[in-house]
């Protein structure tokens, strides 16, 4: 057989969702968000199960309770001694070490950032573990350390030599993570390359530059209204008059970003593959764009409520423009043997980055 | 002669058109190990599952073995104990005699499920109204237990890089002093920690209380207030704040709610946290009026300045000026608060000034005096 297209189908609808996020979102207002693990399982569990792959549904298997578990364990095992260490850097600190001080926080930044890049690697561990997928499901045999301190010292490295290392590391660090996780028996592969990034990058680097025009065009923009007038006399009006220039200062800043990575995304992608299977993501920066200010308008014109939402959104957007190329010989795709992590993304959680 | 009509069955026969009279149905079995999907017939009887198909897939389940996972557009996915990824993809229409043996879909959670979904909302919104009450009322009574040198060191950590944006001269320090003393005589006695005011280099018309006892008061707000009396009525007031331990109960109570909903963060809930987390609660700001009112008339200092000054917030042209805004945004209804401060000045009595001129035009005057205090912006302070 030829390559063809075997892609994932969406049959959920906006209505249905609706129906399973709502009473859920209620129980999580009315448990003051103690609930949203559980309805987070719930949410998963609906846009998992409307997406179909070669004629069969994916499941998640994961429960509301693997994630509780694992947010508490976080709290209790990471943040509570951060913020000891804080206190005590600060008491340090206070006591005229400056120094001492200084050095002790670089120390914890790192320590910081190697736990973010461990949390980032279990989540996806998790993930897949729980995403199943005709009874086979996901893995990795990598607890996430050396990940760990791989991300720490590769996002030290960026920010020391200003950013420009910044593709490299997001790119070596996407390769690093994706090989170390499988589906059943096949491994998956990561080629991505920071070539081809250079030039949006770029102009994410020049990015500062141009915020700096326009907060001159911010200020200015009352200024034009003022030489024709028109006087401020409240703080509302002072920031409504600036108001079209922010937005206009948000779009470009956020447009720039979004091009960076709606390419570093594509190219991540089309280099990943899965057995006989290559992976491509169609999306453009303006594909981005319009999700994230569709989430933006979302949460603003509904206060807040709209966030419930965001998974769906985020859900069908990847659907939409998630290609797969070659095949997949079902026959061949035994079980996964790796160990399945008793507890949810608890530490992606507490940093407060679990996306989806 | 015709054969005798057959007999009617004893047992009703279902109306359900399912259920042929094997009551077999086709189905789907992954067996957890491979992707290979296996085509079956299912049957049930009273005790079990009966899954007939090759040699390797071909089982005898006890209902009590069987999981229901979930209930798919397409099918009823069934799950096996001890047998992880195991998976049955029976079809919606099957034989009632599966159907019926099935156990209940999961919905919300194994103990929502079983108290029904209004129930346990009901339940845990009271539970959690319960908390919420509690973490409010909670500092109330134990503010006033915590030790001050706690309250000192929390002051330093939130505030102890401002000792370059105070101002200070020896002549404001010391008519600070002395106003301060003046209206708060009875600490001495009581063996209180004394308050210590100070004025801040920043253009906003404002004055806050901060843990460990300490008094800010804004360079903005000197310039707006014309009168020693009405200082003495504001500081009065902040001093109020400090010795009626609203600040601590501030923190603790601002800590909890953080705590509470900060800990299981979602949108609606952080929302609530900002809302709730005012720096001091109406009531707070009402009995620190009060302490200040009953300050100035010990000591003899007229009510009328202040209650002119509060007035004032409310500039001529009915709107709020720009810099006042940041007072009025902590503190409630000025013009109420003015018209209490009014009624409680005595024409009959003749009130002290609560500053000669050389002092109060040295505290008005500290900031600009004082060259080494550096203006306090909220970003790079």
């Amino acid at each position: 057989m030829a390559d063809q297209a075997i892609d994932f189908e969406f049959d959920g609808s906006l209505k249905a969702y609706t129906a399973v996020v709502l009473p859920g979102f209620i129980l999580t207002v009315a448990t003051l968000g103690l609930y949203r693990f559980w309805n987070t399982t719930r949410i998963r569990r609906y846009l998992w199960s409307r997406t179909i792959f070669m004629g069969d549904r994916l499941e998640w298997t994961g429960t509301g309770r693997e994630l509780f578990l694992g947010a508490l364990a976080a709290l209790i095992l990471v943040l509570v001694p951060i913020s000891l260490a804080n206190f005590a850097i600060r008491q340090i600190a206070l006591h005229g070490y400056r120094w001492v001080a200084v050095a002790l926080s670089v120390a914890e930044l790192l320590v910081f950032y190697a736990l973010v890049g461990a949390a980032v690697m279990r989540a996806l561990r998790y993930r897949l573990s729980r995403t199943q997928w005709r009874g086979i499901r996901g893995g990795s045999v990598d607890p996430g350390v050396r990940f760990g301190l791989a991300y720490a010292w590769k996002n030290a490295l960026a920010m020391v030599t200003l950013g420009i290392a910044l593709p490299w590391a997001m790119v070596s660090l996407w390769n690093q993570r994706w090989r170390a996780m499988s589906f059943g028996s096949l491994q998956f592969s990561a080629h991505g390359r920071a070539r081809g990034l250079g030039l949006p990058f770029l102009l994410c680097y020049l990015a500062p530059v141009i915020a700096i025009g326009m907060v001159a065009l911010l200020i200015w923009s009352g200024m034009t209204l003022t030489y024709f007038g028109y006087e401020p006399r409240t703080p509302l009006e002072w920031i409504l008059i600036r108001l079209p220039a922010a937005f206009a200062f948000l779009f470009v800043i956020a447009l720039i970003m979004t091009a960076y990575y709606a390419s570093f995304f594509r190219q991540m992608v089309s280099n990943m593959a899965l057995g006989g299977m290559r992976f491509r993501f169609n999306a453009s920066a303006i594909d981005w764009m319009e999700l994230f200010l569709g989430d933006v308008l979302l949460m603003v014109v509904t206060l807040g409520l709209g966030s419930m939402f965001l998974s769906y959104r985020h859900w069908t957007f990847h659907i939409r423009f998630f290609q797969i190329d070659g095949q997949i010989d079902t026959d061949d795709l035994n079980q996964s043997t790796t160990p399945a992590p008793a507890q949810g993304e608890g530490l992606l959680d507490a940093f407060d980055m679990g996306a989806l | 002669m015709t054969e005798p009509l057959p007999e009617p069955p004893t047992e009703p026969l279902s109306g359900d058109p399912r259920t042929d009279s094997a009551g077999v149905c086709p189905a789907e079995v992954f067996d957890g190990a491979s992707a290979r999907r296996h085509g079956v017939m299912v049957r049930g009887d009273a005790a079990a599952l009966i899954i007939d198909g090759p040699d390797a897939i071909a089982a005898t389940v006890a209902w009590s073995a069987i999981e229901r996972i979930d209930t798919w557009p397409d099918a009823i996915l069934l799950g096996r104990s001890g047998r992880p990824g195991w998976r049955l993809k029976l079809p919606l229409d099957a034989p009632a005699a599966i159907l019926d043996r099935l156990p209940r879909q999961p919905r919300f959670g194994r103990l929502i499920d079983r108290f029904g979904y209004f129930k346990s909302l009901a339940c845990l919104a009271l539970a959690s109204s319960l908390i919420v009450a509690a973490v409010i009322k909670a500092p109330g009574w134990l503010a006033p237990h915590i030790p001050t040198a706690w309250e000192n060191g929390m002051s330093d950590d939130a505030v102890g890089d401002l000792a370059e944006n105070t101002c200070h001269t020896p002549a404001s320090d010391a008519a600070l002093a002395s106003l301060v003393a003046r209206l708060d005589r009875d600490a001495a006695a009581q063996h209180l920690p004394p308050v210590h005011v100070e004025l801040l280099k920043l253009d906003l018309v404002n004055a806050v209380a901060l843990p460990g006892g300490r008094v800010l008061v804004f360079d903005g707000l000197l310039h707006q207030i014309r009168s020693p009396d009405a200082l003495a009525g504001v500081i009065g007031h902040e001093i109020g704040h400090v010795r009626l331990h609203h600040v601590m109960q501030a923190v603790l109570r601002q800590y909890g709610l953080s705590l509470l909903l900060g800990g299981y963060r979602s949108n609606v809930t952080s929302a609530m946290g900002q809302m709730t987390a005012l720096r001091f609660t109406r009531e707070a700001e009402t009995d620190a009026d009060s302490w200040s009112r009953a300050r100035l008339a010990a000591a003899n200092l007229s009510p009328l300045p202040t209650a002119g000054f509060l007035a004032s917030l409310e500039s001529e042209n009915g709107g709020p000026q720009m810099g006042i805004a940041a007072y009025l945004d902590s503190h409630p209804d000025p013009f109420a608060r003015a018209l209490a401060f009014r009624a409680v000045f005595d024409p009959s009595r003749a009130y002290d000034q609560a500053l000669d001129r050389n002092a109060w035009s040295a505290i008005v005057n500290a900031c600009a005096d004082d060259v080494k205090a550096k203006p306090w912006t909220p970003f790079f302070g």
